[in-house]
């Protein structure tokens, strides 16, 4: 049997690798909007790693990189566009983060185009731990934002994601990676290592069937969610705090005909600001519906003086209102304190919004399940949802089920929808059951596989309850943390130094091919014995 | 100061008036008259809405704005036994004008309940709720208003907040050490009902257990009050809240 050699040009022009860029960014871009589209990412990335694997140049790469960076992240948060928040921070964020993310992606092709050089499969190696590399570091920083993962694109298919709980965020991610990357080298390996790389990379959708639900028998929550859909420009404006206040009390009192556990409102739905949390007026609305109240409240913090915190809390009826979470992770650049020299830079200029400091992590809340016991909830923030090490963290200290308040009237409705992919895929992260309650919606309701088991309708005033089946034991995701992914990267990165140095060093004695397992028929040095 | 209540009511026990839905008992109602005078609130606002004068900030008025009113409470020994004494406090209130001014209230009962010698509690309430009622006592129907039944609960959250500030204070609360009572609180949050018509009326009442020994309150203690409390929560603090007195009368004879 003879296998056809791909052509293969040591040098692909620029021109190809600008539409090579173009092309993965578009298909990245499309993984990124909140369209059913997700599976894109498992190819999203071939055209780029086909041209380095057939030799882009380092500059070349780098170029590909910075235009795919620019699609990619340009497409995934074009919602600023279309943000109804005050103020040019949106847009600010937009053109400060885009283009940094383009470049650090642009290293990253390059990087791979330079180990290209040295050896063929080392670039396809390293793929998936470099890409999971750029992902954390363009997550973290003063303008670091952790949306748009490629796990994250994937939320909507559940089965394809349920591997989350052994490896986290980042491994699903790698996981993608390994595929586009598994993809190319596909092409050029034998038939038999092809295969055997197909049942590799298949292995993580051995969790993919979904057919028990194993917390059926566990005790459960009924949570009522408040979805009152207020305008931005309606809300925290005092001529509007009392209509606010009774479109939540009337939904409040509408979903308590359905015997709530815990009624929550949205991220500050309580327009007062409480000094440290405390507040008579919402202990008594607590009072009056009979039942735990939970909502998003601003707050000043003991002590403080300028900065407010963005927090979460709980009126029980009988007891004082307590502040259950803070938000960790205010939104830079218009929800975040300054806290950098750039922030500091950009407010002396007024182009940076930002009056929340970074608050405390949720204190957990005992909240009275269906079989009398106390279940510990875990509170979100908005955003905060989008920190894995922070859902982690709340798992291990016993939350049973988280309760995210979002509001998204100012970033619309392609934001809510993004953020919501986020908050499924948290669930089967962490194996723990979540209610998303959302200002404009879809507030939403996931168990801990992630399977959506009820949603309000975005953008109407409604509200809503369903039990949830609490957490079980925590996840390999959760106990391990990132230490798998962390592993496989470090893996990678020896494996590939080891095949990059095997490589050289074969280079030199003129007997490279030899040491380079995964090349078949396209290099002039054809591997022996496969092309018969 | 009961001689004008109809028997009918103070035979079963209470007349109870919405309270954060009526202005001073003085304004007379006749709607055939000239424009009623303001309500209290009306009075506060001034022709602005509530949100317009509103304050965001949180926080509790240190004082009420305490008007006296045809009305009372009454303490009543029901049954005694082996496992204590069973009591009705039975509440009226000389009906009232409606509140006009649209807003969110939160309507607070300030009950004086027993406690034991170090300040608990001393009671088993035998009702999660006082549900006022309209009508008469012979035919009467629970109150509603806003479309939603009105159920006052006891709110130990406020208690804790809002007594310590209350008690004691000028234009607060009587300080009731020593009578072997304390006040507690009982709320419902209300939203304005424009369609609920000028006159609210009601009466209510409650039934919880104690030990035995424990007497009723003494009608002729001058601290011996409840109240009922009109409080507007969105407006600032320094806004003192109306309460309607209402004294303790002296149990029905059997």
């Amino acid at each position: 049997m003879s296998l056809p050699s791909p052509r293969w040009s040591p040098h692909l022009p620029a021109r190809g690798a600008l539409s090579r860029g173009a092309i993965s960014g578009a298909l990245l871009g499309i993984v990124s909007l909140p369209l059913p589209f997700g599976p894109v990412a498992f190819v999203a990335l071939v055209p780029v790693l086909a041209g380095i694997d057939r030799g882009m140049r380092p500059g070349a790469a780098a170029l590909a990189g910075f235009v795919a960076g620019c699609l990619y992240f340009g497409i995934g948060f074009g919602f600023v566009f279309f943000a109804s928040v005050s103020g040019i921070a949106p847009s600010l964020f937009f053109f400060l983060y885009v283009p940094l993310a383009a470049l650090l992606l642009s290293a990253l092709f390059a990087g791979l185009a330079a180990l290209r050089r040295a050896s063929r499969c080392s670039s396809l190696l390293a793929a998936p731990a470099a890409w999971v590399a750029f992902e954390g570091l363009r997550s973290t920083g003063p303008i670091g934002t952790p949306w748009l993962h490629l796990a994250y694109g994937l939320s909507d298919w559940p089965p394809l994601v349920q591997s989350a709980d052994w490896v986290g965020l980042y491994g699903v991610s790698f996981w993608v990676v390994a595929v586009n990357a598994g993809l190319v080298a596909m092409r050029v390996v034998p038939l038999r290592w092809a295969v055997g790389l197909a049942a590799l990379l298949a292995l993580p959708l051995l969790r993919a069937p979904i057919v028990s639900s194993p917390g059926a028998s566990r005790p459960t929550l009924r949570v009522a969610a408040v979805q009152p859909a207020l305008d931005e420009s309606r809300r925290h404006v005092p001529e509007h705090f009392d209509a606010n206040l009774r479109r939540l009390l009337a939904l409040s009192e509408a979903a308590l005909a359905e015997q709530p556990d815990l009624i929550v409102w949205p991220e500050s739905a309580w327009e007062r600001l409480p000094a440290w949390g405390e507040d008579a007026f919402l202990s008594a609305v607590a009072n009056s519906l009979g039942t735990p109240l939970l909502t998003g409240a601003w707050r000043r913090p003991r002590g403080g003086l300028y900065w407010l915190r963005n927090s979460a809390v709980l009126a029980e009826p009988g007891h004082e209102v307590v502040v259950v979470a803070d938000k960790v992770h205010p939104v830079a650049v218009y929800e975040r304190a300054p806290d950098s020299v750039l922030a500091r830079f950009l407010l002396r200029h007024r182009f940076w919004g930002g009056r929340f400091e970074p608050g405390e992590p949720s204190a957990l809340a005992a909240l009275r399940g269906s079989d009398g016991s106390l279940v510990p909830v875990a509170v979100l923030v908005c955003i905060d949802t989008s920190y894995p090490s922070l859902a982690r963290e709340l798992r291990r200290r016993g939350a049973r089920l988280f309760v995210e308040v979002s509001n998204e009237a100012g970033t619309g409705r392609w934001s809510a929808r993004l953020h919501a992919r986020v908050s499924r895929f948290r669930a089967v992260e962490t194996r723990t059951p979540l209610v998303r309650v959302a200002n404009t919606g879809p507030s939403q309701w996931f168990d801990e596989r992630g399977r959506l088991v009820a949603s309000l309708p975005e953008r109407e005033p409604r509200s809503g309850a369903h039990a949830l089946a609490l957490a079980g034991s925590a996840p390999p995701s959760v106990v391990l943390g990132d230490a798998p992914v962390l592993l496989a990267v470090l893996g990678s990165a020896a494996f590939t130094a080891w095949v990059s140095l095997r490589a050289s060093r074969c280079s030199r004695n003129r007997t490279r091919q030899r040491f380079d397992p995964f090349i078949k028929g396209e290099l002039s040095c054809s591997v022996h014995g496969l092309d018969d | 100061m009961l001689g004008s209540w109809p028997r009918r009511l103070i035979r079963f026990g209470t007349g109870f008036a919405l309270a954060p839905l009526f202005a001073h008992p003085a304004v007379a109602i006749d709607s055939t008259g000239p424009a009623p005078a303001p309500t209290f609130y009306e009075e506060v606002v001034g022709g602005a809405s509530v949100e317009a004068v509103g304050s965001m900030k949180g926080g509790l008025p240190s004082g009420l704005s305490v008007l006296d009113a045809e009305g009372g409470v009454e303490y009543d020994p029901l049954e005694s036994g082996a496992e204590g004494i069973d009591w009705q406090v039975s509440l009226q209130l000389a009906p009232r004008r409606h509140e006009r001014v649209d807003a969110v209230y939160d309507l607070v009962l300030a009950l004086p309940l027993p406690v034991d010698d170090a300040g608990a509690s001393a009671v088993t309430p035998q009702q999660w709720g006082i549900i006022p009622r309209e009508g008469s006592a012979t035919s009467s129907v629970p109150l509603v208003y806003g479309g939603e039944k009105l159920v006052l609960k006891r709110n130990v959250g406020l208690e804790r907040a809002w007594l310590p500030m209350l008690t004691g204070a000028t234009d607060g609360l009587p300080d009731l050490s020593g009578t072997g009572h304390q006040f507690t609180l009982w709320d419902a949050i209300v939203r304005y009902d424009p369609g609920f018509g000028d006159l609210v009326q009601g009466f209510a009442t409650l039934r919880y257990r104690t030990a035995s020994g424990v007497g009723a309150p003494d009608p002729g203690d001058e601290r011996m009050v409840a109240f009922l409390i009109v409080w507007i929560p969105e407006l600032d603090p320094a806004v003192k809240p109306y309460a309607v007195r209402l004294d303790v009368r002296a149990p029905k004879s059997p």
